[in-house]
């Protein structure tokens, strides 16, 4: 086993280089599931904005609309000048001020419904426009109770009531805006970090067993090709297939229900297709350089180029349908493919085209061995 | 009569329109230290990699330990050591991890392949260096941990590819000396390089390439002998007219004159006391001179007679 162990030596000579990714790799990840998580929560909270105001109206349209701005908002009082004013909204102590002049609810009902408030908000500011909205949705009900021939008293009532009522929002099981477990997202950027790992790992031994020096060396010995041959794929394979355990050990121990369902036992069955083909594309990077310093540059020309066409690092759904389909002559595509499908499987009866997604990224490692194998049979006969 | 470890008949290698072996006929006997000596691009490596079956060729035939060289004849494989042009050892294993890798490609007992190991670090010196990396070696020192990894295994036959291109002359005698006493426990060894002094001076036969074939075989005084110059005679003379190198011409034995740059330089083919007709005859004449020696020819010379060019610095 001679070679077996000089490939494993080798290996944990340049194993240093290999876990700076892993590293950056997992921060990542983590960061980025726990960020998007995060904001996913927040996106449909309803957010309580501070309004001072000073309402000069007698009337119950007036009274009433402060009421209901009340419900959500905090309301503070107007300050006692403009100086005042605008020092309190530079410091976001409000973030809107109302006056409700007098006899509005009069100039309301006479149907004169445009310029009658008086609203200041600091300029360009998205919490006036959410505001303004919020007044206009309430005035526009009063406006169309009145036309029904509704009393002002009743219809500022009865608008106050129906503004209380809100949709309730349901997530369509398709939609992506449904939160995603993070588990998804620890398996949505393996196609980067396997990449790297294969290229910079697998990749340098590679290298430096094809060095031409050591190679001539190596066929000049007593040990058959075939025995040479043999321990160094099983060099390769013990290698891809750690880098796979090691992942899945780490998505374990930080997502484990997520792992322990089918929906994890399905990704990692995608990352274990996809390793293979990381293998494959290492292999084939390998023909196309000369040194290391080239390796490396390889390295993340590809993970890169992967990871952004492929929807790795940019969403499929932010691609136009040109990069579309370009990013399907990609293994990382149909990896992120499979990798989204999966979050929609609830048994393994119901796999829909995973498996298909599986196939195509199989073909693709076939496909980068078949033409690195094709480059160095050329290469050797130039030699 | 002494086995033929190696004999290549005819044997005919071509890359594309180049030819790099030319019908080359060679044989190597047991227990010889056979040199193979050439300018850069005359086949010596191409020699080399055909015997080893690294490269396929077009035509003829290689026996080594008188069986067919094929690439599967791992049981000849096994007898022979091979010490490449360039330096073939792992960046990422140490002088004895590297040494004890080549020697596993042979040798699978590990007792015996340790004892193995053992003896190629002494033989070439580097037990102070066995944790080292190559490199942190010196250039003197790689190409001695290279020479180990191609010798550990104790072969019959230790073929050795230019082994000192590049070594400050220490190290050089080192290897040379290893080289001989390798030959002196019994191995075979075939020795390529262009530096004619090395050939010379470990050598047994020599067989000298020129664009792929063999120009002439022999030991070196056999090859001394097949050309025409037997002496060269240098002498220091400030001011020489042309009637003095038309009788120096005219001496016995004496058959080319050169004068240049104040150093006469006469080619003699043969004879005895050439040096003194000459200084006799510039005593008569009343010129005066400085230096004088004399020198036998090298193997340059016979390079030079026999092909028309410069051994040394005369790549192809």
């Amino acid at each position: 086993m001679q070679v077996f162990k000089v490939f494993c030596k080798v290996l944990s000579k340049h194993k240093s280089s290999i876990l700076i990714y892993v590293v950056i790799y997992l921060i990542i990840s983590l960061v980025m599931s726990r960020s998007i998580q995060e904001t996913k929560e927040k996106e449909f909270a309803k957010v309580s904005l501070k309004i001072a105001v000073e309402n000069q109206d007698e009337g119950a349209v007036g009274k009433e609309l402060i009421a209901f701005l009340e419900k959500h908002n905090k309301i503070k009082e107007v300050p006692a000048d403009q100086e005042a004013m605008r020092d309190a909204m530079y410091y976001q102590e409000i973030d809107y001020v109302l006056v409700v002049p007098p006899n509005f609810t009069e100039q309301f009902c006479t149907g004169k419904t445009e310029g009658i408030l008086e609203g200041t908000a600091v300029p360009g500011s998205s919490t006036a426009a959410l505001i303004e909205n919020e007044i206009r949705q309430y005035l526009d009900t009063v406006d169309m109770y009145l036309k029904a021939g509704i009393d002002t008293d009743r219809a500022a009532q009865l608008s106050s009531e129906d503004m209380e009522q809100e949709a309730a929002v349901e997530f369509l099981e398709e939609s992506d805006a449904r939160p995603l477990p993070a588990g998804f997202y620890f398996f949505q950027y393996i196609p980067y970090v396997f990449l790297v790992i294969m290229i910079l790992g697998l990749g340098t031994v590679m290298k430096i067993f094809r060095d031409k020096e050591l190679a001539a060396r190596n066929k000049c010995s007593a040990m058959s090709f075939f025995q040479q041959n043999l321990q160094f794929i099983m060099g390769c394979i013990l290698f891809t297939f750690g880098v796979f355990l090691f992942f899945m050990i780490t998505a374990v121990c930080l997502y484990r229900d997520y792992m322990f369902s089918v929906k994890g036992l399905l990704s990692a069955a995608n990352a274990l297709v996809f390793s293979v083909c990381a293998a494959s594309v290492a292999w084939f990077c390998v023909q196309l350089v000369r040194s290391a310093p080239e390796l490396n540059m390889m390295s993340n020309v590809f993970s890169l180029s992967f990871s952004f066409l492929g929807g790795v690092f940019v969403t499929l759904d932010l691609m136009s349908d040109g990069v579309k389909q370009v990013a399907k002559f990609i293994p990382s595509y149909w990896y992120v493919i499979a990798n989204q499908e999966i979050q929609k499987v609830e048994s393994l009866a119901d796999t829909g085209n995973i498996y298909q997604s599986f196939l195509v990224v199989l073909f693709f490692a076939l496909a980068f061995f078949s033409v690195g194998l094709l480059i160095n049979r050329m290469k050797l006969r130039t030699a | 009569m002494a086995e033929h470890v190696i004999q290549i008949e005819n044997l005919v290698k071509r890359y594309k329109e180049l030819v790099a072996l030319d019908h080359l006929n060679l044989t190597v006997e047991e227990g010889e230290v056979f040199g193979l000596l050439g300018p850069n691009g005359s086949g010596k490596t191409t020699v080399i990699s055909c015997i080893l079956a690294l490269l396929q060729f077009d035509k003829g035939s290689v026996r080594v330990f008188g069986k067919e060289m094929q690439p599967d004849s791992y049981d000849i494989k096994r007898q022979i050591g091979v010490v490449l042009q360039n330096v073939a050892v792992f960046e990422e294993l140490t002088v004895q991890e590297n040494i004890d890798y080549f020697c596993g490609l042979y040798i699978k007992d590990k007792r015996e392949r340790k004892q193995c190991v053992e003896e190629a670090v002494h033989f070439s010196g580097l037990e102070d260096f066995r944790k080292f990396y190559p490199k942190k070696l010196s250039g003197g020192l790689l190409r001695r941990l290279n020479i180990a990894c191609g010798i550990a295994h104790k072969p019959k036959l230790i073929i050795l590819d230019e082994p000192t291109v590049a070594v400050d002359p220490q190290s050089r005698n080192r290897i040379l000396e290893g080289i001989q006493k390798l030959n002196q426990e019994g191995a075979t060894i075939i020795y390529t390089s262009h530096y004619m002094e090395e050939v010379e001076q470990i050598c047994t036969r020599i067989a000298i390439l020129d664009k792929g074939r063999c120009v002439a075989t022999g030991t070196k005084e056999e090859l001394k002998a097949m050309i025409k110059t037997g002496e060269k005679i240098h002498l220091e003379i400030w001011e020489l007219k042309p009637e003095h190198l038309e009788e120096l011409r005219r001496l016995r034995h004496v058959y080319q004159v050169d004068y240049r740059e104040g150093m006469l330089e006469i080619r003699c083919s043969g004879g005895k006391h050439n040096l003194v007709h000459i200084l006799d005859y510039l005593a008569r004449q009343e010129i005066s001179f400085g230096r004088v020696y004399s020198e036998l020819p090298t193997l340059n010379d016979v390079f030079l007679e026999i092909t028309g060019k410069e051994l040394r610095d005369s790549a192809d």
